[in-house]
């Protein structure tokens, strides 16, 4: 008795399971029509010998079909893709896709497909509302059937692996194998992001690019606009918790808000608040004595949160205390102006080589791809803490010295940092060239930034330089002194 | 190679017990010849018991270790050693070879640029059968050299066999001084450092420091006789006060074209001054731009060497460093093109931030909770995670009239009145305190003694995401600081080189 009592148990335990897979593979077969493989051929880029094509790897991933068309993937997919392919699940021909729009900072791309018969048997993804704490996610993996079920755990905002700069993400309560692939996520059959790695998490937290992100890229690009990034609001700011700090900057104990402490030269703020604004509230949202501002459905989230939504040019509310008055402005959003540079196009990096010294622009691109160990604590500090100022716009280096007896005694000099070119001062990369033709006495001098080992001084013959450069060129098989930008 | 991979070699008493079981299989061949070596009769055992300064709770007493090394035996009944062998030191002891008992020693001189030490033994009753050793000179590559010590292997002396592979300046793990020191491939072990390295019955050397094993191996190293010599004389006045630095940051000028931009005719050579510093030695004497010609009657070369013998070149600082502060040395500059000799006098190595300090209570100040330290190269050291604008400081700050020193926001011992400054303002660098600047640790004391409208403001030194400003309510701060000292049970808001 015992043992058939047992059995059953299993039986009935085994039939329950059925019909309950069964019910979800239904509903991931009509999903699955809205995703598409993408096979990309891409190049690497040797930032340290930046007129050399990289070597070729391969990438896969997937892509979401949306309506027009058009194919959403993930940017650090496609943007070095010299060829592209996708394919459909559950099929074998594959068909030439092209990149249409990359958002490196919200790490979104999109595509066009030629052939139109490849939409057959597609169907669109329908966008969903953002999904609120708690909301159940079905998270597509690579392959047809990789599918794993998590849910929403809350919005924030986490630095993103492809743009270096912080972007409103939605985490997941689990972690998300794979990450990187640009599959989509869907939430009661409605599309509702792409996860993606992120250095800012929390550990065993996944990360989203949620919907609202990826309708900002969508508005980014209509009318055929060619996508130009988020805004950023140009300030750093103080937490005011303190009594005695609110009362020296002169905040009524009820009054909640951030102390502005720096403007960031060329940004959105400089020429609008000053340092020692208060800022009150942004967007008709009060912030808090944390920075931060709770909007309804999306939660407690830092106040750069909204700029994210506004394309370069529109103009943003901000209630601000200025020397205890409160003030209404509308502020216009520009560019991030920090002094390293978001992640750029990765086709054709900025690069100039005269008498076999290799200056490059400081970039993030530059850096994830160099090693560590090469950049002084200088430079790491003007990476990560460097604001742009009139005099320095972008931190120019000598990546290295291609060695020829021009240079003699520099040879070994790597990631310096240039200050100036025959007296004049170098704030950004066209003031290299320019300084070049303007040689003092029959020398050039370079002035750099190094007390490690080598020195703060560099004078070479400008008579030699041409021919030098011509056979460093021809030893190095260098096809051109400049990159494409520079010409 | 960076200076983490060099390790001077104290010995710690911990290691020597877990080694035994695998080690004493090799001792019951020693050999008994070691009796008829009279060198044996110059060289003792030092035991140490050592209490490291706790730079986080500066008021705080550190850990104690245990540590062991070795020494000789000085005319006058002293005992040479390296510094690291009694640095920061609370209790030493000494043996000697076939004497069980251990005699109390005390620190009579160190020198922590040059990593040496004399020791003074109160009982004279150690000194006898003790041979002080007899001096020789530095030297020449291939000579045969002996190191005499205690290595890690057992508790008999060790004697290790070797040639000197070559002579340079380099950096002494202990001070991050360059100093000539001497390369050998005798084994130089843990335990051996403050040994001597005879070479014909004659001490040429102190054996002190060599390369973790996995970088290099037989590369051991030892103070030659120059160094050992010039700290035995300075100290016959009674008083260390160590090696005098010029004072410059210099640049080798290899290139052509860099010595004809700078007015040196191709028979001439030099090095660039690129930077004098603050208050050095070249202070006021040398200038940016300055091409050093020859120094002290030695003629510099374009990659910064000069020939100290017949076919042997070192570092240009090296007769600098053999000279006592106060001394004058004769420089062959051109400026402007214009050959000229300046004389300068030689002071105390002058930088930002101070080397690694020994056998002295780490400088703080506790003002509403906030301790203020200067930094040095103890705290907050250098790791992986120091804030990257302080390592850029570390390595290449230069000091100024403004700041003598980076005084820091070390931490915050949390209370009422600095709510809402937390952890964030870690490691931040103090620039002005209630509108006066912060060049040194006492302009901060003189300036919370003048607060204004009532109120303590702090200006942090650059901006930074956590804020630029702390202010602190300058009526409730007197209670505060003294509820804070009770509260976290610290003696003292000061250091008493502060007091």
């Amino acid at each position: 008795m015992k043992m058939k009592n047992g059995r059953l148990k299993i039986i009935v335990g085994f039939c329950f399971a059925l019909f309950l897979s069964a019910r979800v593979w239904g509903d991931e077969a009509v999903l699955r029509k809205s995703v598409v493989k993408v096979f990309t051929t891409a190049q690497n880029i040797d930032y340290y010998e930046p007129w050399k094509p990289g070597a070729e790897i391969q990438l896969q991933g997937c892509g979401t079909v949306l309506p027009g068309q058009k194919i959403l993937t993930t940017a650090h997919l496609v943007n070095k893709g010299n060829y592209i392919e996708v394919q459909k699940f559950g099929e074998t021909k594959r068909y030439v896709a092209k990149v249409e729009q990359v958002g490196y900072d919200l790490d979104l791309a999109l595509l066009t497909v030629e052939d139109p018969d490849f939409f057959t048997g597609t169907k669109p993804v329908e966008l969903a509302e953002l999904p609120g704490p708690g909301a159940k996610l079905l998270i597509q993996g690579r392959d047809e059937l990789s599918i794993k079920e998590d849910s929403v755990s809350n919005m924030e905002m986490v630095l993103g692996n492809e743009g270096g700069r912080e972007v409103p993400a939605l985490l997941t309560n689990g972690p998300i194998d794979g990450a990187n692939d640009g599959c989509p996520v869907f939430s009661d059959g409605k599309f509702v992001g792409i996860p993606f790695d992120s250095a800012g998490k929390p550990d065993k937290t996944g990360s989203i690019i949620p919907v609202n992100v990826i309708q900002r890229f969508f508005k980014g690009i209509q009318g055929g606009r060619s996508y130009d990034g988020i805004p950023d609001l140009g300030f750093y700011t103080q937490d005011l918790e303190n009594p005695a700090l609110r009362e020296y900057f002169k905040i009524s104990l009820k009054q909640t808000g951030e102390l502005i402490t720096q403007i960031f030269y060329g940004g959105s703020a400089d020429g609008v608040l000053n340092v020692g604004d208060v800022l009150t509230a942004i967007d008709g949202y009060p912030v808090d004595d944390e920075g931060y501002i709770n909007i309804p459905k999306i939660g407690r989230v830092p106040e750069c949160y909204l700029a994210t939504f506004y394309l370069i040019g529109e103009k943003i509310s901000l209630d601000i205390l200025r020397d205890g008055q409160p003030m209404k402005i509308q502020m216009p959003l520009k560019a991030v102006s920090q002094l390293m540079p978001d992640r750029q196009d990765e086709r054709h990096p900025t690069y100039f080589v005269m008498a076999g010294f290799v200056f490059v622009p400081l970039t993030f691109n530059y850096y994830s791809t160099a090693n560590w160990d090469n950049f002084k604590p200088e430079l790491q500090d003007l990476l990560f803490h460097g604001l742009r100022t009139p005099e320095r716009k972008q931190v120019i280096l000598i990546s290295h010295v291609l060695p020829h007896e021009i240079n003699k005694g520099y040879d070994k000099l790597t990631n310096m940092m240039v200050t100036g070119i025959n007296g004049k001062p170098i704030s950004e990369m066209k003031d290299v060239l320019e300084a070049f033709d303007h040689p003092v006495d029959g020398f050039d001098v370079i002035d750099i930034d190094d007390h490690d080992w080598f020195g703060s001084t560099i004078v070479i013959n400008a008579d030699k330089t041409k021919q030098a450069t011509d056979e460093i060129m021809d030893t190095f098989k260098i096809l051109s002194d400049r990159s494409r930008d520079l010409k | 190679m960076t200076n983490g991979d060099l390790m001077h070699f104290p010995f710690k008493i911990f290691n020597v017990i877990r080694g035994l079981g695998l080690l004493c299989l090799f001792l019951a061949g020693r050999a008994s010849w070691a009796a008829d070596d009279l060198l044996t009769k110059s060289v003792v055992k030092i035991f140490t018991t050592m209490q490291e300064p706790n730079y986080y709770e500066p008021w705080r007493e550190g850990s104690q270790e245990y540590v062991s090394g070795s020494g000789c035996v000085l005319v006058g009944n002293r005992i040479l050693t390296n510094a690291h062998v009694v640095s920061n030191a609370i209790f030493i002891e000494v043996e000697k070879e076939g004497d069980s008992q251990k005699y109390i020693a005390k620190k009579e001189f160190v020198a922590h640029d040059c990593d040496l030490a004399v020791l003074k033994v109160e009982d004279p009753k150690f000194f006898q059968g003790t041979m002080p050793v007899t001096f020789g000179d530095l030297p020449f590559k291939r000579d045969k050299v002996a190191v005499y010590g205690f290595p890690v292997g057992g508790e008999e002396m060790s004697i290790t066999e070797g040639v000197v592979s070559r002579i340079q300046l380099s950096t002494y793990a202990h001070s991050s001084r360059a100093l000539m020191d001497v390369q050998t491939d005798a084994a130089i072990n843990p335990g051996n450092s403050g040994g001597p390295v005879f070479k014909d019955k004659k001490m040429i050397g102190v054996a002190f420091q060599g390369y973790n094993a996995a970088v290099a191996q037989n590369t051991g190293f030892f103070v030659p006789m120059p160094i050992v010599k010039r700290f035995l004389t300075e100290i016959k006045s009674g008083v260390y006060r160590g090696i005098p630095t010029l004072g410059i940051w210099q640049e080798t000028m290899e290139n052509d074209s860099l010595r004809k931009y700078y007015g040196l005719k191709p028979d001439q050579t030099g090095i660039l001054v690129d930077e004098v510093l603050y208050q050095s030695s070249a202070w006021n004497q040398l200038k940016v731009n300055d091409v050093l010609m020859a120094i002290d009657g030695y003629p510099i070369a374009n990659d910064g060497t000069i020939a100290f013998r017949k076919g042997e070149r070192i570092g240009s600082q090296y007769p600098i460093e053999l000279h006592y502060r106060g001394d004058q040395v004769p420089i062959k500059i051109l400026r402007d093109k214009k050959p000229m000799t300046v004389t300068v006098t030689l002071k105390e190595d002058a930088r930002l931030i101070p080397l690694v300090q020994y056998d002295k209570q780490p400088t703080y100040f506790i003002f509403d909770g906030l301790i203020f330290t200067p930094f040095n190269s103890n705290y907050p050291g250098i790791t992986k995670d120091t804030p990257v604008e302080l390592k850029a400081l570390y390595f290449h700050g230069l000091p100024s009239e403004d700041h003598k020193q980076i005084i820091l926001v070390n931490h915050i011992l949390s209370h009422s009145i600095n709510r809402g400054y937390d952890s964030k303002f870690n490691s931040l660098i103090v620039n002005k305190v209630n509108g006066h600047p912060i060049s040194e640790m006492k302009d901060l004391i003189a300036a919370f003694a003048d607060p204004k409208d009532g109120r303590h403001v702090i200006e942090i030194d650059k901006p930074k995401e956590v804020g630029t400003t702390i202010v602190l309510d300058a009526v409730k701060s007197k209670l505060a600081s003294l509820e804070i000292l009770e509260q976290y049970d610290i003696p003292s808001d000061r250091s008493d080189d502060l007091k």
